[in-house]
């Protein structure tokens, strides 16, 4: 299959690689249909990350096709279009039980302080990632979720990552000054973004100050004539 | 900032950075001398210093084990809640799935580039370099039919 192969601080190129096999019971393999680029991935690619190996496949922003199932998955079945979460998550360890997805005590034992991550380094457990025509996503049952049906993947492969990071970070109430230091992708949304409550839009009772030195903050808020193709594009 | 916030300071900073910002340059668009210290991560640095007194102070930057020269004393003097993790993605789908759904969020309107898996190096070198406006690039993998 083609896969991302690193090859070095910024050497990265496109390469053939083995098919991933299902290795453990709970395994499933996902045929990519969207692999983000994400900006924690460029940590990777300027080598900044420590223990991240050459022959590394990078990419935890992916959503895909279930392609082969191990024997204890119970929740998906082959043909599924799922989402798949960065996180790589045992469920049912201390920290999982907690809902700490990214704490996993299990996907990544040999760390004391994150969980398992695909495609991102020895350090977050040495998975594989998606920007791949195929991954292999254990412990299938707790992560990948399928795409409720009439959502486009383009929206699906954001929840992956962006948009729940930058969910997460909010706790703010209405009347608030937030300010961000570092406008990436989820911090552009902010003008759509509801409150950490969770009942609807809160931004704009909330002063948002954005400083970065990234093209996010020159954007429209609704970027929708913003898609461009820097090659051509294949679907 | 002040202006805003009748010198006061935000109730809310997130450092949406991490280890890698670049504080020279976001000193340039602040348009102030600011001096960092060597070693220091200036997006931290300034969601702690620009907070108000009793404010939340937000980390989702990307950070390794090790950094140093946090000032940590003004986290305790100000009497600040630090907030940081990494997303636990799966607790937080099923509210976001409706946001999608119902049209709050419209996260697919962020993907500035559409690049097909076997340009990935290409992808890498504009979206590192940030050529061509690029915030996120999404690659398809020439098997993907949908
Ligand atoms: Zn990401
Ligand atoms: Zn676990």
């Amino acid at each position: 299959m083609l896969a991302m192969n690193y090859r070095g601080p910024q050497r990265v190129r496109i390469d053939h690689k083995p098919m991933p096999e299902i290795v453990h019971p709970q395994d499933a393999i996902v045929r990519v249909t969207r692999s983000c680029i994400c900006g924690s991935d460029l940590h990777l690619y300027n080598g900044s990350v420590p223990d991240t190996r050459v022959g590394m496949t990078f990419g935890h922003e992916i959503t895909g096709v279930v392609e082969q199932l191990g024997p204890e998955v119970q929740n998906l079945k082959v043909g599924d279009h799922v989402l798949v979460p960065f996180n790589i998550a045992c469920g049912k360890c201390v920290f999982c039980q907690q809902g700490l997805f990214g704490n996993c005590h299990e996907s990544n034992p040999q760390a004391t302080a994150v969980g398992g991550i695909f495609g991102y380094s020895h350090t977050a457990g040495g998975y594989d990632g998606g920007q791949a025509e195929y991954v292999r996503v254990p412990y299938a049952d707790v992560g990948p979720t399928v795409i409720p049906a009439g959502m486009d993947p383009d929206d699906a492969v954001m929840l992956t990552d962006v948009v729940p990071t930058g969910y997460q970070a909010a706790g703010i109430q209405p009347g608030d000054t937030v300010v961000v230091f570092g406008a990436g992708p989820w911090a552009s949304w902010r003008h759509g973004a509801p409150g950490s409550s969770g009942q609807g839009e809160l931004s704009s009772l909330i002063s948002w100050i954005i400083v970065s030195n990234s093209p996010a903050t020159t954007a429209p808020a609704k970027p929708t004539t913003s898609k461009r193709s820097a090659t051509p594009c294949c679907s | 900032m002040k202006k805003t916030t009748e010198g006061l300071g935000a109730d809310v900073c997130i450092d949406a950075v991490g280890a890698d910002a670049n504080g020279s340059v976001m000193q340039n668009i602040l348009g102030r001398g600011l001096k960092m210290v060597g070693g220091a991560t200036p997006a931290l640095h300034w969601a702690i210093n620009s907070v108000k007194k009793g404010g939340i102070v937000s980390i989702v930057g990307v950070y390794g084990p090790i950094e140093s020269l946090v000032p940590i004393g003004n986290v305790v003097n100000k009497g600040l809640t630090v907030r940081a993790n990494q997303a636990s993605v799966k607790r937080l789908l099923p509210r976001l799935i409706k946001h999608v759904q119902n049209g709050t969020l419209d996260p697919k309107a962020l993907i500035t580039h559409r690049i097909p898996l076997e340009y990935v190096s290409d992808g890498y070198r504009i979206f590192s370099a940030k050529l061509d406006g690029c915030i996120k690039p999404v690659l398809l993998p020439p098997s993907a039919t949908s």
